[in-house]
Parts: structure tokens; C-alpha cells; sequence
């Protein structure tokens, strides 16, 4: 089913639609979530938890891509959970050699709290993506968006 | 911590780099996934194949997820699965009612049943052979695989309201999350409007909870996929250490604490809010829960 018949569900109350969302982007979700948690269970949950984000979105959300709405829900709910579970400690998987790598892109004398505030960050972040040949821009936001491993990033590479 | 304020911007990108992005990985698995089918469709000769492609998956996916049924109570394929038949599971027959993509392998299969957990079901199936990564790492030995070389694993079934209800018990008594309410029984006209009764009064999600409301304690997650029993246990990892909220003046309702995002047209960017989920009291009257 396409998205836009997908998205129709949602917008009807139609259940239909988190089979359909499920069987369409189960595996991509969960992918995302099990890069971030590193367990089969809770990434499981993750995503269960996404069809229920994506209900309570849509209405009166419409997303132009689906994909990218289902997988920027689970994206934030596997990272909470990944803090719920890890707090300041470090668990396992590639999501604290990331916060280690993206904790080096700052430095170390500024404080974003204070200096920059959340939106100003995410248009910075724009303007340096979209200033990017399309290769290094993709290889970034697999690494930084969806957690991927290194090794599994030169696989997908050309 | 600054790292995670650029974690999450990053999050934010523009939608059309994402989906760029995604494309370049998705052409590469489909390209080798390609290949791959297409070296067991010729290997494996294709007119048997299509043969029980058709007929245990495309006839069965227009009625929904798989489910079985064992004395008139259904229960769905929960993606769970154990090597060996877990403690206290005895065998019980074999499934003769199944529903839903993949049915076909299941019917005909043992079943195992546990009188203490009856919420729960495992069947003895190669079900899982095409999720090797669920299954496990292990290499299976000749034991736990079938005459065609598949792996055969005890895949857990669920009652449908352990499986998709949202619970806590509390003081002795359940409560049920508004979110799950019509969990299960979706065309039951009577209990929607029960339902609306109970959304017009408490609400799903709130962002305030009446002010006499005092602690009640902090949840603490019993079991994935079965009916709390301790108090303030959770079956839902997402309420796991979620603070509870009871109102002194109606015990017909808790508040757990929760967080979720909006992403509405005017928000520029998703709005991170902090509320309550709403639990209503479990009642004979919106069914009898299997523990």
C-alpha cells in the first residue's frame, strides 16, 4: 500500500493503518531502534510505541514522508528509552561512541544552553548539510540520524 | 548535556535530505536481496513455491495479522520465541484454527500451555525461520530443525488484551490506560460509548492532573505481555519507573506519568510535551482479563 493510502487510514481512524504502517516499515523502524538500544525487546517496544505516536499524530499532522515521520518517532523514542535505561552511564552499542563523536564537534569552552537555542541549532545543522556533496551528507546522517555502525556505512557505500 | 542537544537536532534535518539518505540504503538491500531471491526461486524449483506462497500467505493476508485460535480464545503472534519449551509448559494438542499471513504454519502445530500464565500460548513451529535474527545466534543443531532444514522454535501466542492492554495494578485493583481501552474489541459498540463516557470525563492524555491528587509510588515494569499482578506493576516497559498518581476523591482513575511529541503544521520543529496517561478501573464490564 502507498503511503498516501496510508496516511488516508490514519486520517479515517482506520486500524488498518498500523498493520499496514507495520507491515510496510517494521523493519526500517526497527532497525533504527535496535541500532540506538542493542536489544531485541525493547526495540520491539519502540516501535510498537511508534504505530501508537503516529495515531495520536495523525490528524492532524500529515506528513509529506512517511517514512521519515515513522522513523524520526522512533528515533526519539528509542533515545529516551536509551537514557531512561543508561541514564549517565554508558551501555552498549553505537549510540555512546556517537554522543562521544558529536560531543567533540563542540567546544569545549561554549555552552550551547546558553548560547544557542534549539531552533538556531537544527538551521546551523540545515545549512551545513545542504552545503554538502550528497555522498558526505548521507554518510553523516546515517551515522548521526540513524545510528548506523561504521562498517555497516562503507557496506551501503557505492 | 550539549551532545544531545546536537543528537537530537540532527533529528530534525530537513526531511529531504532524510529521505534521500534512506533511498541510497534501501536501493542497496533491495539490489542484493534481489539476487539472493532469485538464486532460491531457480534453486528451489518455483512452481512449488508459488504454489504455497499462494496458498498459505496471499489468501490469508487480507484477514490481518496471524492469530489461533484454542478454546474460542484467540491469541496473536507476539515475535517472541524460545529454543527450548519454557518451565511449566506442558503440551496441550495441536492448533486447528489459525488466521492471517503465514497461517498455514502454524496449523497442524503442537501447542503448550501453562495454567498459571493463561494469556499465553507456545506453538512449535518453523515460524521464525525467516527472522534468523530473532530466533537467535546459535547455530541450531539437527534437532531443532524440520525434515526441510527449517528452525523450529516454541513461538509465544497472546491473548489478545494481555498483549495490547496497557495496565497497573494498584491498591489491590486494575487499571487499564484509556489508550488501550478498545484493545481487542474494536466493534464493541457498547463499550465505545462507554469509552467516549470516559474521555469526555478523564481524558487519554493530559498535560494536568487535579490538584488532591497525591504519589502513589512509581511503576515498575511486572512483564512484557501479561496482566500485572503486584502493585503498581506495569505491563508496558514505556511506564517502567513512571510516577503514579492517584486521586483521594475517585479511585475510578490513576495518572501515569508520560512524555510524547507533537509535530502539528504550526510547530516549526516537534514539541516535546510532559503530561499523564490516563488509566481507567478494569471492570467486569469492559471483560474479564487473562493474567
Amino acid at each position: 500500500m502507498e503511503d498516501s493510502n496510508i496516511i488516508e487510514l490514519y486520517w479515517e481512524r482506520n486500524d488498518d493503518a498500523i498493520s499496514e504502517s507495520a507491515k510496510r516499515y517494521g523493519r526500517y523502524c526497527k532497525k533504527i531502534a535496535n541500532n540506538i538500544l542493542h536489544s531485541r525487546e525493547d526495540a520491539d517496544e519502540c516501535v510498537n510505541d511508534t504505530w501508537l505516536g503516529a495515531w495520536k499524530a495523525i490528524p492532524p499532522h500529515r506528513p509529506d514522508n512517511l517514512s521519515t515521520f515513522l522513523g524520526k518517532i522512533t528515533r526519539n523514542l528509542s533515545y529516551n528509552k536509551f537514557k531512561s535505561m543508561y541514564a549517565d552511564k554508558r551501555g552498549g552499542g553505537e549510540i555512546p561512541v556517537v554522543l562521544d563523536e558529536l560531543y567533540e564537534c563542540i567546544p569545549s569552552s561554549s555552552s550551547v544552553e546558553d548560547e544557542v537555542e534549539m531552533a538556531e541549532l537544527e538551521t546551523i545543522i540545515n545549512q551545513f548539510l545542504h552545503s554538502l556533496p550528497e555522498l558526505p551528507c548521507n554518510v553523516f546522517l546515517w551515522r548521526y540520524c540513524f545510528v548506523e555502525s561504521i562498517s555497516e556505512i562503507a557496506r551501503g557505500m557505492p | 548535556m550539549k551532545e544531545e542537544k546536537l543528537f537530537h537536532s540532527v533529528g530534525s534535518a530537513d526531511e529531504k535530505l532524510l529521505a534521500k539518505s534512506e533511498k541510497k540504503v534501501k536501493v542497496h538491500w533491495v539490489k542484493w536481496c534481489s539476487i539472493a531471491a532469485g538464486i532460491i526461486l531457480i534453486a528451489c524449483a518455483a512452481s512449488y513455491l508459488l504454489g504455497n506462497y499462494m496458498n498459505s500467505n496471499v489468501e490469508n493476508i487480507a484477514n490481518g495479522p496471524l492469530h489461533i485460535t484454542v478454546n474460542s480464545v484467540n491469541y496473536n503472534f507476539s515475535w517472541h520465541s524460545e529454543q527450548e519449551c519454557p518451565d511449566e509448559f506442558e503440551y496441550a494438542g495441536t492448533i486447528n484454527s489459525a488466521i492471517g499471513g503465514a497461517s498455514s504454519m502454524v496449523l497442524n502445530c503442537k501447542y503448550y500451555v501453562n495454567a498459571e500464565i493463561p494469556s499465553w500460548i507456545y506453538v512449535y513451529t518453523n515460524l521464525m525461520s525467516g527472522f534468523p535474527e530473532l530466533v537467535g545466534n546459535d547455530v541450531p543443531d539437527s534437532t531443532t530443525t524440520n525434515a526441510n532444514g527449517k528452525v523450529m522454535t516454541y513461538v509465544r501466542f497472546v491473548a489478545a488484551e494481555a498483549l495490547y492492554k496497557r495496565c497497573i495494578f494498584y491498591n489491590g485493583q486494575l487499571y487499564q490506560s484509556m489508550w488501550s481501552y478498545m484493545a481487542g474489541k474494536e466493534n464493541d459498540d457498547s463499550l465505545l460509548t462507554d469509552f467516549k463516557d470516559l474521555e469526555s470525563r478523564y481524558g487519554t492524555q493530559i498535560e494536568k492532573i487535579p490538584e488532591d491528587c497525591v504519589l502513589a509510588g512509581n511503576a515498575h515494569l511486572e512483564e512484557l505481555a501479561r496482566i500485572p499482578q503486584t502493585e503498581l506493576g506495569v505491563n508496558f516497559a514505556v511506564y517502567d519507573k513512571a510516577a503514579v498518581y492517584a486521586d483521594p476523591n475517585d479511585s475510578q482513575v490513576l495518572y501515569v506519568s508520560a512524555s510524547w511529541y507533537t509535530a502539528t503544521d504550526e510547530e516549526k520543529v516537534s514539541t516535546l510535551h510532559n503530561g499523564y496517561d490516563v488509566f481507567v478501573l478494569y471492570t467486569q464490564k469492559n471483560s474479564n482479563p487473562i493474567a
